[in-house]
């Protein structure tokens, strides 16, 4: 019990259902020095959410059965503190940009945790323009949290830590709706809280970004138990088979391109002088909606091709999800956009769902069973209502054990972790039969063997169904291993770029 | 009032869930609507509106259902008219006198049972006080003093008929629903439903 | 500004008026109360007039409703009686019937138009926030209820578009349900469950506590005309009830 200590779990045993046998924490021990910087990877599901969550107290307070186990903040026990004290030794961004924030805008938010930790008023003001000022993010600090884009939300959760100081933040995830640039910036500053003392716990699936500032490396498997750990960029190689072993993602390996077939398909999705607003139209003139917001995408053309995979790429917040949505006409666009030639405006929406699915950023969104396996059935029933029960499950069997999810089949899907919850509302749209499949992020937050998974499986279809996919992402790698085609959103404009430009 | 054995989840769980009932009531003032026009012609357009006021209780039936402590009922409506208050509603803070009489109503029964049942006969027991009491709130708050007495029984039997739709039977299966989705482990509705869904 | 009276004040001047106004059938003095809350809100208040036709419309209609049906259903004992004589095309008995409920369809009707006046006074001229603070510091409402009613005041707007986006969900992927489906509905509940329980750890890991002191940005006070407005106008509802009932 040492107070040089950030963080000390003993033997801990946690679990979702008091009842169930199923241990997400099983006699799990970890220490983490103070004033140091360590990633914790883990194959996904592997309940490392779960453990930032037990860590900062925040279970069983809310949820689950504590067993067994002592945890320690600064060799402070954990039963011992209130919520305010513990804040005052870790804080905690989450996994999942949405819902984070109680209040309007980030400016009120920022004072919402001064306020909780009992900063006088007249200091308040002087704290957050400094956040702001270091994090870049005064645009942000009076634009209502909820129109914020994912990664813009990530930027603000990250403030909110910042102005208030606490002496080990724990961030889970949190580059992973962020470009390249935004993430390095985020990291400098990161590091600047190190240099003042404070220890920096990232759980992520690449440590790519994070190995060279990196003190230690800590590998998690089944249950939220150690691996391997004091893995550092030096004794990296040594651990090789440790990161493979689990499914992980080894830092510095690329993921190999994949030949990538000439893009000359027939387009199936053009784009003729598309211009898309940021946000919805803020008044109305004689019954006309006006808009004075700003553009995401200007008069801008484009073609999809058929029968290939297409990746779009962008800066946080540049407006590639508002795209998707004016594709599917749930945001307002002017230009043409054609899907087969035809233009959408002029097809009944169901026509169009008929041929375009979707997958959210935000998967969670879009569940319409209450069942894991259920959620599987009700693609493959629309499309094939011939299909007998025995089969359907069959199927969905099958497809869940590729990925990774056949042990969760009778949870409900808001009990996956995030980047199961991906996994199968990816798997749930490529269930369905549609020729063209949007797809927002699909392999955020996902270890190597998940995304190899999704991957393999859309370029399977990809070349025996002749399906049509677009996807977003901000992994260029990604891009550059898996697409035909890449689009880059820059300047309100989608500009063409090849695999190589990209990286 | 005890307010102490209240987690500050638990109170999130009753404003979110009112806003999400306040939405669902707003759409359904569009047949509300309708049915206004329908029945003006017959003097009876305050009626229309009638059929859907079982959803003003649904925040209060839903607390007491799934979390089944004392003041459940009261908190919760409260915590609804405020919120509807702030959004905006033309009665402003007159909504916060009526959802006080809401939510005695629903609590009245449970306190007769000595919060110890919470099954659906209490549910609906508690819609019919409720509809009860919301329209002696209306005889005095309102006048319907003041129209004829076979108006208000046609009235309060429609008002009746409604919470008991809305509160003895949707809000309970809505609950239930939820607690087989897994969602509500830790409220007093999902004990003894802890299963084990590792094959 | 009556944006700056207390809004607890002002919440606690507008119930005491409704209670006040509950006892009596004055239709001038119903109309009177309308009218001044109307003119107060015109001239001190940034609210623009579309905003308060808007919101008055709903209460014109459920006005209305309820003058059509004390017209039909007054219960009887009326004894004002109106001049009918601009109704003479109806039959004798009908009129008569008519002009004694008119009355009472009145009172009804202008009773509901004045607490829709007092009510909408509070409602466009109040800001949420401010509400609560002042509920947080006047009422004390202990902070876990204050910021929890806050946190979901602000996730609405959010709401709308979630609802939006579960329903495109559901209908992207091929499934059918009419306008009152409860499927969505039911969806919503449980992202209901799971936002109340995600934006509960969220609070709690910013330090959020109930019961620990914390500091306020602002703290809502009362002062003395606060008061005097309120004093006014429960002197003015009085007053009415005084001298127009003679
Ligand atoms: N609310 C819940 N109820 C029941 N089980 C849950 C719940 N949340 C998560 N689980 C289970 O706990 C396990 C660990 O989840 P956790 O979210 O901690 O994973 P993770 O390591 O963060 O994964 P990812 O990288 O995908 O985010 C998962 O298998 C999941 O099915
Ligand atoms: N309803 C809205 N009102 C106002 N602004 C909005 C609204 N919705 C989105 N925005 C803004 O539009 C911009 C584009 O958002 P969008 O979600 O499309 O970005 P994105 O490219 O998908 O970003 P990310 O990669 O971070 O998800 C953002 O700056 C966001 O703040
Ligand atoms: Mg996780
Ligand atoms: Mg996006």
């Amino acid at each position: 019990m040492s107070a040089d200590l950030a963080l000390e779990l003993e033997d801990v045993v946690f679990r979702y259902q008091e009842k169930g046998r199923r241990n997400i924490l099983d006699h799990t021990s970890l220490t983490i020095p103070a004033g140091t910087l360590t990633v914790l990877m883990g194959g996904s599901g592997c309940g490392k959410s779960t453990l930032a969550a037990v860590a900062a107290g925040l279970y069983p307070e809310n949820g689950g059965f504590l067993e067994s186990g002592i945890i320690r903040l600064y060799g402070q026990d954990l039963k011992t503190l209130d919520p305010q004290k513990r804040a005052a030794y870790l804080t905690v961004l989450f996994q999942n940009p949405d819902l984070q924030f109680c209040m309007n805008t980030l400016r009120e938010e920022m004072r919402f945790c001064l306020e909780n930790i009992c900063i006088p008023a007249g200091k308040m003001d002087e704290r957050i323009e400094q956040a702001a000022a270091e994090l870049g993010i005064a645009p942000l600090l009076d634009q209502p949290l909820s129109t914020l884009s994912g990664g813009e939300k990530q930027k603000a959760a990250l403030s909110c830590l910042y102005v208030m100081e606490s002496r080990c933040i724990l961030l889970d995830e949190s580059f992973a709706n962020l470009d390249h640039e935004a993430a390095i910036q985020l990291l400098e500053m990161l590091l600047r809280m190190k240099a003042s003392g404070r220890t920096i716990l990232a759980i992520d699936h690449r440590a790519d970004l994070w190995l060279e500032a990196a003190d230690e490396i800590i590998l998690l498997e089944e249950g939220g138990r150690v691996a391997a750990r004091s893995i550092n960029c030096k004794n990296l190689p040594e651990h090789r088979a440790d990161f493979e072993r689990l499914g992980l993602f080894y830092p510095g390996s690329r993921s190999e391109r994949t030949v990538a077939r000439p893009a000359e398909g027939k387009p199936l999705l053009q784009f003729r002088g598309v211009s898309i607003r940021k946000g919805l139209p803020t008044r109305r003139k004689w019954g006309r909606p006006v808009y004075d917001a700003p553009f995401l995408v200007q008069n801008t053309d484009a073609d999809f091709p058929a029968g290939c995979m297409t990746a779009v790429l962008g800066p946080s917040g540049t407006g590639k999800t508002t795209t998707f949505l004016s594709v599917l006409r749930q945001h307002p666009y002017t230009g043409q956009i054609l899907f087969q030639g035809r233009d959408i405006e002029k097809m009944k929406l169901k026509e169009l769902y008929r041929h375009i699915g979707i997958v959210f950023q935000n998967p969670a969104n879009q569940f319409v069973t209450q069942n894991v396996e259920d959620e599987v059935c009700v693609g493959l029933r629309l499309w094939e209502p011939g299909l007998s029960d025995e089969a359907c499950r069959q199927r969905a069997e099958e497809l869940l054990d590729r990925y990774g999810l056949k042990r969760q089949r009778r949870y409900s899907p808001y009990m996956l972790s995030q980047g199961q919850q991906r996994r199968l509302a990816v798997l749930s749209v490529l269930a369905g039969g549609q020729e063209l499949l949007l797809l927002d992020e699909p392999t955020y937050g996902q270890d190597s063997r998940s995304v190899n998974a999704i991957m393999e499986h859309l370029r399977e279809k990809v070349e025996q169904e002749g399906l049509t996919v677009i996807f977003i992402t901000h992994d260029t790698e990604l891009a550059a291993a898996w697409a035909d085609k890449i689009y880059r959103l820059e300047d309100t404009m989608l500009v063409e770029k090849t695999a190589g430009e990209v990286l | 009032m005890n307010t102490k054995n209240w987690k500050l989840k638990d109170v999130l769980l009753i404003a979110i869930s009112a806003v999400l009932f306040g939405v669902v009531y707003l759409g359904c003032t569009y047949i509300g609507g309708v049915l206004y026009g329908m029945l003006t012609p017959f003097g009876m357009a305050s009626l229309g509106y009638e059929p859907f006021y079982g959803i003003y209780f649904m925040a209060g039936a839903f607390g007491i259902y799934v979390m089944r402590k004392p003041g459940t009922g009261l908190i919760a409506e409260l915590l609804a008219a405020v919120l509807e208050c702030l959004y905006g509603n033309y009665f402003g803070p007159i909504i916060i006198l009526s959802g006080l009489v809401q939510g005695l109503g629903f609590e009245l029964i449970i306190a007769l049972k000595r919060y110890k049942k919470f099954d659906r006969l209490t549910m609906i027991q508690g819609a019919v006080i409720c509809s009860v009491l919301t329209l002696i709130y209306n005889l005095f708050i309102s006048g319907y003093s003041k129209i004829a007495v076979p108006v208000l029984a046609i009235m309060l039997v429609v008002r009746i008929i409604s919470a008991i739709v809305f509160d003895g039977f949707i809000t309970p299966m809505l609950a239930d629903g939820l607690v087989k989705a897994g969602v509500l482990k830790g409220y007093a509705v999902a004990q003894g439903q802890d299963m084990d869904l590792e094959d | 500004m009556l944006e700056r009276w207390n809004p607890t004040v002002k919440a606690f001047t507008v119930l005491v008026c409704v209670i006040l106004l509950s006892f009596e059938y004055l239709v001038s003095l119903n109309l009177l109360v309308l009218a001044v809350c109307l003119l107060l809100l015109v001239f001190c208040s940034r609210v623009s007039l579309k905003k308060i036709g808007v919101i008055l419309l709903p209460a014109c209609v459920a006005a209305f409703g309820l003058f059509v049906m004390g017209l039909y259903y007054a219960r009887g004992g009326s004894t004002q009686i109106v001049d009918m004589s601009s109704l003479s095309a109806m039959p004798y008995s009908v009129r008569a019937a008519m002009s004694q409920n008119l009355y009472t369809a009145l009172q009804l009707a202008t009773r509901l138009l004045a607490y829709a006046g007092l009510g909408i006074l509070f409602a466009l001229s109040t800001e949420g926030d401010f509400f609560i603070a002042s509920l947080l510091h006047q009422c004390h409402l202990p902070p876990k209820f204050a910021y929890g009613i806050l946190a979901a005041f602000h996730l609405m707007p959010g709401m709308a578009r979630e609802y939006a986006q579960v329903r495109t969900a559901f209908a992207v992927r091929g499934l059918k349900m009419g306008p009152l489906s409860m499927k969505p509905v039911f969806t919503m509940l449980v992202n209901s469950v799971r936002w109340s329980e995600s934006i509960a750890m969220a609070m709690e890991s910013k330090g959020f506590c109930g019961e620990a002191p914390r500091t306020y940005y602002t703290v809502p006070r009362v002062h003395w005309y606060d008061l005097a407005i309120a004093a006014l106008m429960v002197g003015g509802v009085v007053l009415g009830m005084l001298f127009l009932n003679l």
